[in-house]
């Protein structure tokens, strides 16, 4: 099941960009001809998420016709 | 700026919105970003060495270790052959391929069922395959995930047995669109099995028309020298 490597690549790649700010929202653009079944990317990501800056965030997935396989959206938290 | 709040300097700055309570960075990043990346770095790392690499993947089965055997013993005179082994697990295909005269490395996947481009990086450090080296690459048996990662190499090689079903390629398109070549084999036993070899290349062709389809048998040497021109073909361009 490829879905947990490709979730753990979203995770590191998210975690990168959000230069320690807590990650609240992460949204991904999964294409139908991708290969990659975004059922098991949501069935992932939790556990993936799990003691990172992305723990708790929640995960939207936009299903798109073609070979889409892109972090499109992620909110984070502002400083305190 | 910090992509937060404007708090310092920031590497990566792409359009952010507002709200009331949290920061929306808008992004068009590829999932696969990092994978992709350390595999250019493969494969830069292998042309400045003037060496190829060739992805070979396949169901469990369809005979991509017996093939890598008999082209070992028949073009190790004329190229220096090395070979990345993936499996969940054992030894036993470096083993082999030890045997049959190249240096050999074996990743073993675990739970995984691919190789990625950073298992690959490690294991052509850890060869260290001299200069105009063909590394050949083979994969994790299956047909679904290994078509997603980006190894390094110059192309992959998709191989069908004709013990599998005609209709694979249509089964697995992904796999069969991200190969240029389809390796057609163990055509020695044809006259025992109800296959039908014209289908099965139609499906081929059918998903990916700029396949090259070779027929081969490791074990009657049918169809190799088809598939060492091949070779010859890639590996003389990056030389």
């Amino acid at each position: 099941m490829h879905e947990l490597a490709i979730t753990r690549s979203v995770v590191e790649a998210v975690a990168e960009r959000a230069e320690g700010s807590r990650v609240t929202r992460v949204r991904l653009q999964i294409g139908k001809q991708s290969a990659v079944m975004p059922e098991a990317i949501r069935f992932c990501f939790d556990l993936c998420a799990e003691d990172t800056l992305l723990a708790g965030a929640r995960l939207e997935i936009e299903e798109t016709s073609g070979q889409e396989l892109l972090i499109t959206e992620m909110e984070i938290e502002p400083c305190a | 700026m910090c992509v937060t709040c404007g708090c310092g300097e920031s590497k990566l700055a792409p359009r952010m919105v507002a709200g009331r309570d949290a920061l929306t960075l808008h992004l068009e990043e590829k999932i696969l970003g990092k994978n992709d990346a350390i595999a250019q770095r493969n494969r830069d790392w292998l042309a400045a060495r003037r060496s190829t690499a060739l992805n070979l993947v396949s169901a469990p089965g369809a005979g991509k270790t017996t093939l890598l055997e008999r082209t070992i013993r028949d073009l190790k005179d004329e190229l220096a052959i090395s070979v990345v082994e993936g499996d969940q697990e054992t030894e036993n295909d470096a083993l082999r391929i030890r045997a049959a005269g190249a240096a050999a490395i074996q990743i073993n996947t675990g739970t995984g069922c691919h190789l990625d481009a950073e298992m690959v990086e490690r294991a052509l450090h850890a060869l260290a395959p001299p200069p105009r080296s063909l590394v050949l690459i083979e994969n994790v048996g299956n047909l679904v995930c290994p078509a997603l990662f980006d190894l390094g190499e110059r192309a992959k090689v998709v191989m069908f047995s004709v013990t599998e079903g005609e209709d694979k390629p249509l089964k697995y398109p992904h796999m069969f669109s991200a190969a240029s070549v389809m390796l057609l084999t163990k055509v020695d036993l044809i006259p025992h099995l109800r296959f039908d070899v014209e289908r099965a290349v139609a499906n081929a062709l059918q998903v990916n028309p700029a396949l090259t389809v070779l027929n081969v048998s490791a074990y009657s040497g049918e169809g190799m020298e088809r598939w060492y021109a091949w070779i010859r073909s890639e590996t003389s361009g990056g030389r």
